[in-house]
């Protein structure tokens, strides 16, 4: 070993930051050569040293100082999070950043248009984009809801009609359904006045799964994109629902899937978009059905404000986007029950066979949204359509394999 | 070998919230708690109280506006140093230093009163201006990573993400750092 490396190590043992077998060199180095020793007692005289220089101090003024500077500061950093990553535009942002962002969202919207024309032929069933098919894809869904004849399924639970983007809401459909309905998709997504914006960029398509499918159908629902599969769509239509399962509603971003290789089941990975009460509903239903397991939940941003009819949704949804922008900021991350992404294997399927599960809270909801779904709950009336955020959030999903092959929900195995 | 430093703390977290929710007093609480362990570094690291001052500020306005892009990652306070380092460095480059590193006095305030005779204080001190005029002696490399492991505590593995350096590297210098203090400190107590 030569001086340099000796020193170099001693050096490191100061400071702890030694593997355990150089440790054990160093020790014997320190109690057999006394120069090393030395240099050892040196380097911690040096330490001591710089460690008791006096400590200095700013003057009171300091932080008056600098909270007035960041005071003329604007935008505010929540502003100009929104303004950049959300809306794209807004009255604080320069115009020489509304240039170099406008091509920059033009390309994203361009790829992303790519990666939804490109699914496979995931999109056997009923899958509707809100945009410019509404109507008919609407009329159809609502005519086979009207075939179907309203089953119990295996929980108990009252099937609901497979109703998904009708024009008027029936008593029948779900309270979160009429929701998102009428306030998400691109073509409802109205600026509010404090982010007056042009639409976003992003090619969104809403797609809402019907119930009573079986599971790869609901799976495929949320994977695949993308209007012209028709012929596919009428196709799955014919499979009717035999059993009721939970909508899933959100604009679907983007999916992966991941085979893994240690047990029969598939990790799936979603990017979807939409109102977090509608989200965090549609998550503790799929999560009741017992046949796949959620085991991950990310809130990765807020993504647009919402209209607001009244006065009180309005002075709530300020807060609303504060509050929902912290979970972007700190990359919350919630596990969901007790799995991790990489539990083991046995583990896992024990899960995936399906004891009843235990419904908390998905997503970590603004305390308004908490409290506006504790009112639906209860069955109190809606008299205020409520402002909105929308939420990004990354789903992670793990399927057993026998479900994710089997057609119309017969499992193989 | 040493952890790495925690993720941010919860009361660095609720600051952090507050100030994203508009609440600009909230951010006033991470400036006071935060400046005088960012000024004494700096101060370590330019030897100008100026400087350092004006860094130290530059600093905390650009963590302002860049709070948005703060994941909780890291160590706010490594966060924030990333910031400080950069906005010293680029002041630097702007304007090369006025003041000799070497002739500088240790600045600020008085030291710790501890209940000491006025001639144990006197020689507290001179054996300050002695460390800080060695300590500006150095070349810059192994000022800054002396300062960032003696007085700001990091752990190799963020002095290696705050300088952007392999561990390795962090560890080589550190070592060459001590012995070139080693020597100037012998050189100028020789002097005197």
């Amino acid at each position: 070993m030569d001086i340099s490396h000796r020193e170099e190590l001693i050096s490191a043992y100061l400071d702890g930051e030694l593997s355990a077998a150089e440790q054990q060199q160093v020790l014997q180095l320190l109690s057999e050569d006394e120069a090393a020793h030395k240099l050892f007692n040196e380097f911690q005289l040096l330490r001591e040293s710089l460690r008791t220089l006096p400590a200095e101090q700013l003057n009171e003024d300091f932080t008056r100082e600098v909270i007035e500077r960041v005071k003329q500061r604007s935008p505010a950093p929540l502003q100009a999070s929104l303004s950049q990553e959300v809306v794209g535009r807004s009255a604080e942002t320069p115009a020489w950043g509304r240039i170099l962002l406008w091509p920059a969202m033009a390309v994203a919207a361009a790829i992303l248009l790519m990666v939804f024309y490109d699914q496979p032929d995931l999109s056997q069933h009923a899958l509707e984009p809100v945009g410019g098919r509404k109507e008919e894809s609407v009329a159809r869904l609502d005519q086979q809801a009207q075939q179907s004849q309203q089953p119990q399924d295996e929980a108990g639970l009252k099937t609901e009609r497979p109703t998904i983007q009708s024009a008027t809401p029936s008593p029948e459909t779900p309270a979160f359904a009429r929701e998102d309905r009428n306030e998400i998709g691109p073509q409802t997504l109205i600026p509010s006045k404090a982010i007056q914006s042009p639409p976003r960029p992003l090619p969104t398509y809403t797609f809402a799964v019907r119930t009573g499918v079986d599971l790869r159908s609901q799976l495929d629902r949320i994977l695949s994109h993308g209007p012209g599969r028709e012929a596919q769509r009428s196709s799955a239509a014919k499979r009717a629902p035999t059993r009721t399962r939970a909508p899933l509603e959100g604009l679907v971003l983007s999916r992966s899937r991941q085979s893994r290789h240690d047990d029969r089941s598939t990790q799936y990975v979603y990017e979807l978009e939409g109102d977090p009460r509608a989200i965090e509903r549609s998550l503790q239903r799929l999560q009741s059905t017992g046949d796949f397991r959620l085991v991950s939940v990310t809130s990765l941003d807020p993504v647009a404000k919402m209209d607001s009819s009244s006065s009180r949704a309005a002075s709530h949804s300020d807060q609303e986007l504060a509050q929902a922008s912290k979970a972007k900021r700190f990359g919350e991350k919630h596990r969901i029950a007790a799995a991790a992404p990489n539990k083991p294997a046995a583990s896992a399927d024990r899960d995936l066979a399906g004891s009843p599960r235990e419904t908390k809270s998905f997503l970590e909801l603004p305390e308004q949204f908490e409290g506006k779904g504790a009112e639906e709950a209860s069955g109190a009336e809606e008299t205020v359509s409520p402002a909105k955020s929308t939420y990004r959030v990354r789903l992670i999903l793990l399927v057993k394999r026998g479900q994710e092959d089997s057609p119309q929900g017969q499992k193989r195995d | 070998m040493k952890t790495a430093m925690p993720r941010v703390t919860k009361e660095d977290l609720r600051m952090i919230e507050n100030t994203l929710a508009g609440d600009t007093e909230a951010f006033g609480e991470l400036v006071e708690k935060h400046q005088n362990r960012l000024y004494h570094s700096m101060l370590r690291l330019s030897g100008s109280p100026e400087e350092a001052r004006d860094v130290v500020q530059d600093t905390f306005v650009r963590a302002f506006v860049k709070l948005n892009t703060f994941r909780g990652t890291s160590n706010f306070y490594t966060w924030l140093y990333r910031i400080a380092f950069n906005t010293a460095m680029t002041q630097r480059r702007r304007a090369r230093p006025a003041v000799s590193l070497e002739q500088v006095r240790v600045c600020g305030g008085e030291p710790e009163d501890r209940g000491e005779q006025p001639d144990q204080r006197l020689a507290k001190q001179d054996e300050a201006e002695q460390i800080q005029r060695a300590l500006g002696a150095l070349a810059e490399e192994h000022r800054t990573v002396l300062v960032l492991r003696e007085i700001d505590d990091f752990s190799y593995e963020n002095i290696a993400q705050i300088l952007a350096l392999p561990v390795g590297t962090v560890r080589s210098r550190l070592h060459r750092a001590r012995m070139r203090m080693k020597e100037e400190i012998e050189r100028i107590m020789q002097k005197d």
